[in-house]
């Protein structure tokens, strides 16, 4: 890396992220009312205060491994459906059928639905597996899609089966866009998550505590939590750029 | 024996053969040459059955193929790049015997042009056929890597008596690998001869081919 390149990779979004800060934090001196807009620093403490608390790392894990389920779930399923999208075109048709109509859920309705349906533990974990499983599908076609043509024919003159063209071929040419998309669908999917367990009221849950902190007005609370989902977010998603560009840079 | 019976092939209105016939004996290296456009790759895609035709292609089943491109899995190593095509071969002394064992390891990315095109004839001669594709082999590449290449070639075929079909628009180069040489036109075979005697050869098919 040049000391260019550096810069920008490293010094812009330092930056940004402290101009957010700043910005917050005049907003939040104007405003003065620690309600309706907390301080930065009133945040950090209340991370803190959380951090000590065994009912916050409950919460935590909780709906972190929900999310990973959930996850879990949508992407075996949107693989399959892209294996099967790719090889039979009547299969492409029917699921091609079914994935805008699931795109098209409304996100809330089916929250309200499933929690009538199942356990407000498990709702949560469906409607997110519902909500990432077409964006999950469409990225995995079309990795998939982008592998070389010419490769494919040279497996064909080699008589290469189907099932070695899956797993010697097609799955490590797409790894590092699968691994990109696993990044930014863990990301999604913590978020979808939250919003789930609040419309749910999903005990012991971040959802929960947010809704608590609505509840009693203790706002700084809910950046807190804001915050620590943020942050699991980044985590995931810079994870998946860092391990793709050096899956892509070893080929 | 192997035989091309009435193969006919057109892409849209465009017709490359009609009731094309092209006989090739067992263990010979045939070039095939002509002008673009005149049906030579598609000729091989034919009889890799690569494409869709009409007529017979009799006694070239499971053929190997050099593309003109090397066409290797860029997540594998040389040695498992080879492997793939037959996990049966004991790839590492094919790899000593072209000075290639110390790459073994290495990805394509790590090779150079001259090293992938070897490892990509190798990879053809790995496969357990005894029938050869070759589309413009060693297209691109400087003059002493294609002398170098070609001999290659020529050794591994010295040991694998595999009958051979190569394109190229490089007539020596066909001369110096070929049996035997044949220039189409118009998708009809416009001349077809044993190479003999190399230098005369390249004199009559240069003339041909420059149509002078």
């Amino acid at each position: 890396m040049n000391k260019k390149t550096a810069i920008f990779n490293i010094v812009v979004p330092i930056l940004t992220v402290v101009v957010i800060f700043a910005v917050w934090l005049i907003s939040s001196i104007s405003v003065a009312d620690e309600i309706i807009l907390p301080t930065p620093f009133a945040v950090f403490e209340e991370v803190i205060e959380l951090l000590k608390t065994n009912r916050f790392y409950q919460a935590y894990f909780n709906t972190l491994l929900r999310s990973v389920i959930a996850f879990l779930v949508s992407f075996v399923l949107a693989f399959i459906f892209a294996i099967m999208s790719k090889f039979s075109s009547i299969l492409r048709k029917i699921i091609e059928t079914i994935v805008p109509i699931i795109r098209a859920l409304p996100t809330i309705a089916v929250v309200l639905l499933l929690v009538l349906w199942v356990d407000s533990k498990v709702a949560p974990v469906i409607v997110t597996t519902l909500v990432v499983l077409p964006t999950m599908y469409t990225t995995l076609l079309e990795g998939i899609n982008e592998v070389d043509s010419d490769i494919i024919e040279m497996c064909k003159v080699y008589k290469i089966s189907k099932k070695r063209q899956i797993v010697e071929v097609y799955t490590p040419m797409i790894l590092p866009t699968v691994i990109v998309a696993i990044g930014t669908g863990l990301s999604l999917n913590l978020k979808l998550m939250v919003a789930a367990e609040v419309l749910s009221s999903t005990v012991r849950s971040l959802g929960s505590l947010l809704q608590e902190s609505k509840i009693y007005f203790e706002t700084a609370n809910m950046f807190a939590l804001v915050l620590v989902s943020v942050i699991t977010g980044l985590i995931f998603e810079i994870s998946g750029n860092v391990i793709s560009k050096r899956l892509r840079r070893k080929r | 024996m192997i035989e091309l019976k009435n193969i006919s092939k057109s892409y849209g209105d465009n017709v490359i053969y009609t009731d094309f016939n092209l006989q090739i004996n067992e263990g010979e290296t045939v070039a095939i040459l002509g002008d673009s456009g005149c049906g030579k790759t598609t000729l091989l895609k034919i009889m890799a059955n690569l494409t869709d035709f009409k007529g017979e292609v009799v006694g070239f089943d499971n053929p190997s193929f050099v593309f003109a491109e090397d066409r290797l899995l860029p997540h594998k190593t040389v040695k498992e790049n080879l492997l793939f095509v037959n996990k049966e071969k004991d790839v590492s002394s094919m790899l000593e015997k072209v000075g290639l064992k110390e790459y073994e390891n290495a990805y394509p990315k790590e090779l150079s042009t001259g090293m992938a095109r070897r490892v990509s004839v190798l990879r053809a001669f790995c496969y357990d056929t005894n029938k050869m594709l070759l589309d413009e082999p060693f297209r691109n590449l400087d003059l002493s890597l294609k002398y170098r290449l070609m001999n290659f070639f020529l050794e591994l075929k010295k040991v694998d008596k595999k009958t051979a079909v190569f394109v190229t628009h490089d007539p020596d180069e066909a001369v110096f690998i070929a049996d035997r040489i044949i220039i189409l036109e118009g998708g009809k075979v416009l001349f077809d001869e044993k190479v003999l005697d190399k230098e005369n050869m390249l004199k009559d098919i240069k003339k041909i081919l420059i149509k002078d």
